[in-house]
């Protein structure tokens, strides 16, 4: 009987103990190496032995193991931020020798602003992507980021409505989900809600500049010396490009749905 | 775990940590996967988890043999033994 209170005290602490392995490994393993812990406890009190010597190993076991674990995601991490520091790079060679052999005429401050854009992208999808561990979470993420990239490259080369202030309203969208996504602290079922809402805010910003169009406050939706028209190249084109980052904020948040589904 | 220990003649002792720390990175590497069959109806448990070798696992375990079976026939060859004496030069 002693042993018992003894076994399910030992048990308790040891939960406790692989608490300190990364969310993905527990989520694998936790359970079993909970149970084998207390298979073994109960075996060795039913043969006579002492559980005080074991439990002591089994702890000192664990921990050197959850050191090791540990270690090596940290160490797979730093491989991944090596691996997207290069493919920064390499996509700025694109525009570098473009701008040595093809008369492209990127300004020098483009490079760093648009390497530290590549990078932070690529560095958010690899830390959200790995707190999901599906493939249906992972590619929820990356059509989230990528989508989200996009939209401030068009918006910084081009504008999509117009070249006026009116076009900063999109970063209002890409704020909406990435609070909504530290709301959701980036489980599944909340992303997927943060993702829809990310759609509707991308949905209301040309209907609102339109609005403001209409309105008549031109210096909203276009600088004064441009000479583009308000809504250039035309309402339909401006709203089907809008609805081109919808369909992907909502294809997002539907695998984020499917990531929730696939969990539970 | 208990499988090591007498294989071993009690000189390794697995714990948990070190066994789901292997099984993880053999999955990872796909050297092994979880498999549905049970081994024996008698001693299954709805708990236990089986794993299966995968073909990759078959042939990487073939390799190692391998390299053990090529060096003892190389430590063989060479009449080595622990209480050989190394010769070398100095001074």
């Amino acid at each position: 009987m002693a042993d018992e209170h003894d076994i399910a005290r030992y048990r308790r602490w040891y939960r406790k103990l692989l608490r300190f392995y990364s969310r993905p490994y527990r989520e694998r393993f936790a359970e079993g190496m909970e149970q084998t812990f207390n298979d073994l406890c109960r075996e060795r009190a039913e043969a006579g032995d002492g559980l005080v010597g074991f439990v002591l190993w089994m702890f000192a076991e664990t921990s050197a193991g959850i050191i090791r674990e540990n270690g090596r995601s940290i160490v797979m991490q730093n491989k991944s931020i090596t691996h997207i520091a290069l493919v920064t790079g390499l996509i700025l060679l694109i525009p570098l020798f473009g701008n040595l052999f093809m008369g492209w005429n990127w300004p020098a401050f483009a490079f760093p602003f648009w390497g530290a854009l590549l990078f932070g992208t690529g560095l958010t999808y690899e830390l959200i992507a790995r707190k999901g561990g599906t493939i249906a979470y992972r590619a929820a993420v990356g059509i989230a980021c990528a989508t989200g990239f996009v939209l401030v490259f068009i918006n910084a080369a081009a504008g999509i409505i117009g070249d006026g202030p009116v076009n900063l309203m999109y970063l209002g969208v890409l704020a909406v989900g990435f609070v909504g996504a530290l709301i959701a602290r980036f489980e599944a079922r909340g992303m997927a809600l943060a993702l829809f809402a990310t759609a509707v805010a991308q949905m209301l910003v040309p209907v609102i500049a339109l609005v403001i169009w209409k309105a008549g406050w031109q210096d909203l939706l276009i600088d004064p010396n441009s000479p583009h028209p308000p809504f250039d190249p035309g309402i339909a084109p401006v709203f089907g490009l809008n609805a081109v980052f919808v369909m992907l904020f909502v294809g997002s948040a539907l695998l984020f749905r499917r990531a929730s589904a696939n969990r539970l | 775990m208990k499988q090591v220990e007498t294989d071993s003649q009690g000189k390794v002792k697995m714990g948990p940590g070190t066994l789901y720390g292997s099984l993880g990175r053999m999955i990872d590497a796909g050297l092994i996967r979880e498999s549905n069959k049970k081994v024996d109806p008698k001693m299954d448990d709805e708990r236990r988890v089986y794993y299966k070798i995968t073909g990759l696992g078959q042939k990487a375990l073939a390799a190692e043999l391998e390299r053990y079976r090529d060096v003892v026939a190389v430590a063989r060859e060479k009449r080595l033994s622990p209480n050989a004496f190394i010769y070398g030069y100095g001074r």
